[in-house]
């Protein structure tokens, strides 16, 4: 019977936590026992109250609101300091998350709560991305997008399946050195839970029939569920990122504050006001914090200009927490969205932009964009049947190393 | 988790040990911050657990969970008298939060069920006549349980991947010694069927 066991221990064997998790695990609990410490007075003072309390607001930030919620035009840096001062329990090292070995209560950390205003969480976040230093020859940033749904008309119970791809870069330090990009296409995947069960009770087919091609030769669109091979090629070292709003020379973006949205601003009144007239400012908020979120999540910018973007995000008007919600990595985080009424017909159709930060290390988690008729609850309705689009990409890896790079090789 | 569980603990683990996470538990009382101790400890060994049944992501979550819930009822515990096993309780509540997510343990299952050979991980430590084997018998494995009884399945991954005795499954499952013993054997029964009643380890024999 042990040679049973060890069949049954090594098939279900998996790989250990990263050390993100495990300490954010850790922190989970230390956070804890800090509130029942500083609740029986023994222990050390806890610095702040529970995480994982209701998440309307509890008015104990109020005053660091009111105070930062006026600060759009607070630098960086300054942001950054005070972040630093709130966070002394918690600050990472070489930019990676803090493996927090520190027992007790004193290293709880301090940062703003999961339900504390957009504008808190973002200078948090700004704060995160200054810190992101360290050794190392690349900066490693690895990225999957997600974008869809394609429905797939398989008889009674039709399904929905999402596009993934992965894009990795690795920027050499040395600005002589040679920068690779990473590319692999990584097939579909059922979008939910229902979705998937629908496909595997169609016989989880590996290729899914899309229907009759729109073509006069005939034929039918079919995809490929499973995963490519990626690839590895040589890029410049000062990465362009293909916006939606046209190119971006990374290297050219300002990255103080003031500056950079100056700069986002012209770009979007460029290309979407006629004529170089600015569009109404809800559509201009809404590009601007499209553009922003997604060159954080995409591109491989310095530390200096995700903070800056962070910090620009920070003072948009009409971003709200939306709670605790999950990246399209099923990563637990808060939401920071903005809505806008597309206008297409009488407020029945919207576009809710989201940014997913890590709630205990204010790290980006991901993005997501989803535009479609507005369903019971005020949200963009994703409900089977509903005909809306979706796209999302999360945040693997953004870190310094000194690996060799290699192609991605994802499932 | 009574009494006598502490001095019938089997082999290599010694009594000393749970000695130690008692009064670190006890401690924690007064002094909340030393039960971060017992997740410097255990959390590893937790965590493992959760991810042999749910996979890595649901295991983050879960492991995290199974603290913060020990933690709040951690007066429950030591209301219960001397003796009691720490690790046991810890693996016992890993357990019931893994139970709410038994649709995602299925799934993943009847997924390595399907999976080609080469697409599992393997630890480091199980050597290659039970890695063969269970490349060999995944599917018949994965399948079998998935459709094991809860109880049954339970009590057979306690003692398979968190490896603890039949003492300490009692006292996790808060079952008695024989009724682990029992659902035990007809899990192994299960499994042995499952895998086409063979000595699983003659497969590699003729390589």
């Amino acid at each position: 019977m042990d040679t049973e066991d060890h069949m049954i221990r090594t098939l279900l064997a998996e790989p250990p936590p990263t050390v993100h998790a495990a300490s954010a695990a850790r922190r989970r609990l230390t956070d804890e026992i800090a509130v029942e410490a500083a609740a029986h007075g023994v222990g050390g003072a806890a610095r702040r109250g529970p995480r994982r309390a209701a998440w309307g607001g509890s008015g104990r930030h109020a005053a660091w609101r009111r105070w930062s919620l006026g600060g759009a035009g607070l630098t960086a840096v300054a942001a950054a300091a005070l972040v630093v001062a709130l966070t002394a329990g918690q600050a990472g090292t070489g930019g990676r998350p803090a493996p927090d070995t520190g027992g007790g209560p004193g290293a709880a950390p301090a940062g703003p709560a999961a339900d504390a205003s957009p504008a808190e969480l973002l200078l948090a976040a700004a704060g995160t991305a200054e810190r992101m230093s360290g050794t190392g020859k690349y900066w490693r940033f690895l990225s999957v997008s997600e974008t869809g749904p394609l429905r797939v008309p398989a008889g009674p119970e039709p399904y929905r399946i999402m596009q993934r791809e992965a894009s990795e870069t690795w920027t050499a330090r040395d600005p002589g050195g040679q920068s690779w990009n990473g590319e692999q296409t990584l097939g579909f995947r059922p979008r939910t839970d229902a979705d998937r069960l629908a496909w595997e009770r169609a016989g989880s087919p590996k290729k899914v029939d899309l229907g009759p091609a729109d073509s006069p030769d005939g034929g039918r669109v079919t995809r490929s569920i499973d995963p490519q091979p990626g690839t590895l090629s040589r890029s410049e070292s000062y990465p362009t990122y293909d916006s939606e709003f046209g190119p971006l020379a990374l290297a050219e973006l300002p990255t103080d504050p003031q500056a950079l949205r100056a700069a986002v601003i012209a770009r979007v009144t460029e290309r979407k006001g006629g004529g170089g007239e600015a569009p109404p400012q809800a559509a201009l908020n809404m590009s601007t914090f499209q553009l922003l979120s997604w060159l954080l999540a995409k591109a491989p910018a310095t530390a200096a200009l995700r903070s800056a973007a962070f910090t620009v995000l920070s003072g948009l008007p009409g971003v709200v927490n939306a709670g605790p919600a999950r990246d399209a990595a099923d990563r637990p985080g808060v939401a920071l969205d903005l809505r806008e009424a597309n206008g297409k017909g009488d407020g029945k159709y919207a576009t809710r932009a989201r940014l997913i930060l890590d709630p205990t290390t204010y790290r980006l988690l991901g993005v997501a964009i989803a535009s479609g008729p507005v369903g019971p609850d005020g949200d963009v309705d994703m409900s089977p049947g509903t005909v809306f689009k979706e796209s999302a990409t999360v945040i693997l890896r953004a870190e310094w190393t000194d690996e060799e790079p290699v192609a991605p090789d994802l499932r | 988790m009574g009494g006598p569980a502490l001095t019938t603990l089997g082999g290599e683990r010694l009594a000393g040990r749970a000695a130690a996470d008692e009064s670190m538990l006890t401690a924690s009382l007064r002094e909340p911050d030393r039960f971060a101790g017992l997740f410097d400890r255990y959390h590893p060994d937790i965590r493992r657990y959760a991810a042999g049944r749910l996979g890595g992501g649901r295991a983050d979550d879960v492991a995290a969970d199974v603290f913060l819930v020990a933690f709040r009822s951690r007066h429950r515990f030591a209301a219960a008298g001397p003796g009691g096993n720490v690790r046991a309780w810890l693996y016992g509540i890993a357990t019931n939060l893994i139970r709410r997510h038994h649709r995602d343990e299925e799934r993943r299952y009847r997924a390595l069920a399907r999976a080609g050979p080469g697409d599992v991980m393997h630890a480091g430590e199980d050597a290659v006549t039970a890695r063969v084997a269970a490349a060999a018998n995944r599917a018949a494995l994965g399948r079998a349980l998935s459709r094991l009884p809860a109880g049954e399945r339970d009590a057979l991954l306690l003692v398979a991947v968190g490896q603890l005795d039949y003492v300490e499954v009692a006292a996790a499952l808060g079952i008695p010694v024989g009724t682990v013993g029992s659902r035990l054997t007809r899990a192994r029964k299960t499994i042995r069927a499952a895998l086409g009643g063979t000595d699983p380890t003659r497969i590699d024999e003729g390589s």
